[in-house]
């Protein structure tokens, strides 16, 4: 593949198996969500005794606790793979432009962004080279790969 | 002896024919040798054998009456079989039998069409020959050969890894008609994808 090809657009993943991704990617983060808190029951009954409970957090902080599982799940992910759980389903991986994967601290602010902006997304149509706004704002890409 | 019998004409008659009877007997039988050597002698044997028909004597003997006076239990017991089968050379008799012909000359499907598998089955007892067999050990071999467990988790994987595939296709193609459908109503010129199979290669 030629450069040319890459700015085209010609192999990078449209809005509906990106769409689908990051659908996959939610439900895995509400698994780790309900793992963790298994977790820290299990762990509660351990140190303090039955009865199992679930925890039961403020809103504000099951927010602040989902969103931070949920950037470092994608941002790990991008940054050693190149691919969350959803990519390697739909058989997507995201790197930068040149093709090389995201270094953590890119890996990580475009997870903070695709997490805080997810209609983001929805660029992808209207853009050339079918980049979404976290896509244009990181230079980073998104293609078909098989794993 | 008297006088009177010594003159009477009968008993002196009577006298001269026995005396005369002794004594031709074996004249008589010299006589007969005699001339019987001289015809032998002078005949001709070959000759008389030449001038027999043969097969009009064969042709006038009964046999049919002298196999019915033979006796053949008699000569039967006085036949020594162990002696007869000393003499006989298997081995020799082995060497000539042609067994491939004959084997080419048997009809083996007539011989199966004979058979009566039911009646063979139902004297065969399956329960003393399944006694016989160690089940479980045998059960435990087929298994460890045919190796089930690899055939599972090899099946298990390929309609996993075939449903990932079919899903990858079919959301790429929506990929491409949700592109279609964009660049068209922005007036764009498409873009032609780079790898028909939907799969490119890793950067």
């Amino acid at each position: 593949m030629t450069q040319g090809d890459r700015d085209s657009g010609a192999d990078t993943a449209g809005v509906v198996s990106r769409c689908l991704a990051a659908l996959v990617d939610v439900i895995v983060v509400a698994a780790i969500g309900l793992a963790v808190q298994f977790a820290y029951g299990g762990l509660r009954l351990l140190v303090a005794g039955p009865p199992f409970r679930m925890p039961d957090p403020s809103a504000w902080l099951t927010g602040v606790l989902g969103w931070a599982v949920a950037v470092l799940y994608l941002s790990v992910s991008w940054a050693s793979t190149g691919g969350t759980l959803g990519d390697w389903l739909l058989g997507l991986r995201v790197t930068g432009r040149a093709g090389r994967l995201l270094g953590a601290p890119r890996a990580l602010l475009r997870a903070v962004l695709c997490v805080a902006f997810p209609v983001g997304l929805l660029w992808i149509p209207f853009s050339r080279r079918h980049a979404s706004v976290q896509d244009v704002v990181m230079a980073s890409a998104v293609r078909y790969h098989r794993f | 002896m008297t006088w009177r019998s010594l003159v009477d004409p009968f008993d002196v008659t009577g006298r001269l024919t026995r005396y005369a009877l002794g004594t031709a007997g074996p004249v008589v039988d010299r006589l007969v040798r005699a001339g019987t050597a001289a015809v032998v002698d002078r005949l001709d044997l070959d000759g008389l054998a030449a001038r027999l028909d043969v097969d009009r004597i064969a042709d006038r003997i009964d046999v049919m009456r002298v196999a019915r006076r033979v006796d053949i239990d008699l000569i039967a017991d006085r036949v020594d079989v162990d002696r007869i089968a000393d003499r006989v050379d298997v081995s020799r008799v082995t060497a000539r039998v042609d067994a491939d012909e004959i084997a080419a000359r048997l009809d083996v499907d007539r011989i199966a069409a004979r058979i009566d598998v039911d009646r063979i089955a139902a004297r065969l007892d399956l329960d003393a020959v399944i006694d016989r067999i160690d089940l479980v050990s045998l059960t435990r071999a087929v298994l460890e050969e045919i190796d089930l467990g690899r055939i599972v988790r090899d099946t298990s994987g390929g309609m996993a890894e075939e449903t990932v595939d079919a899903l990858r296709l079919r959301s790429m193609r929506a990929d491409r008609v949700v592109n279609r459908v964009t660049d068209r109503l922005l007036h764009r010129p498409g873009v032609a994808p780079a790898h028909s199979d939907g799969h490119g290669q890793p950067p």
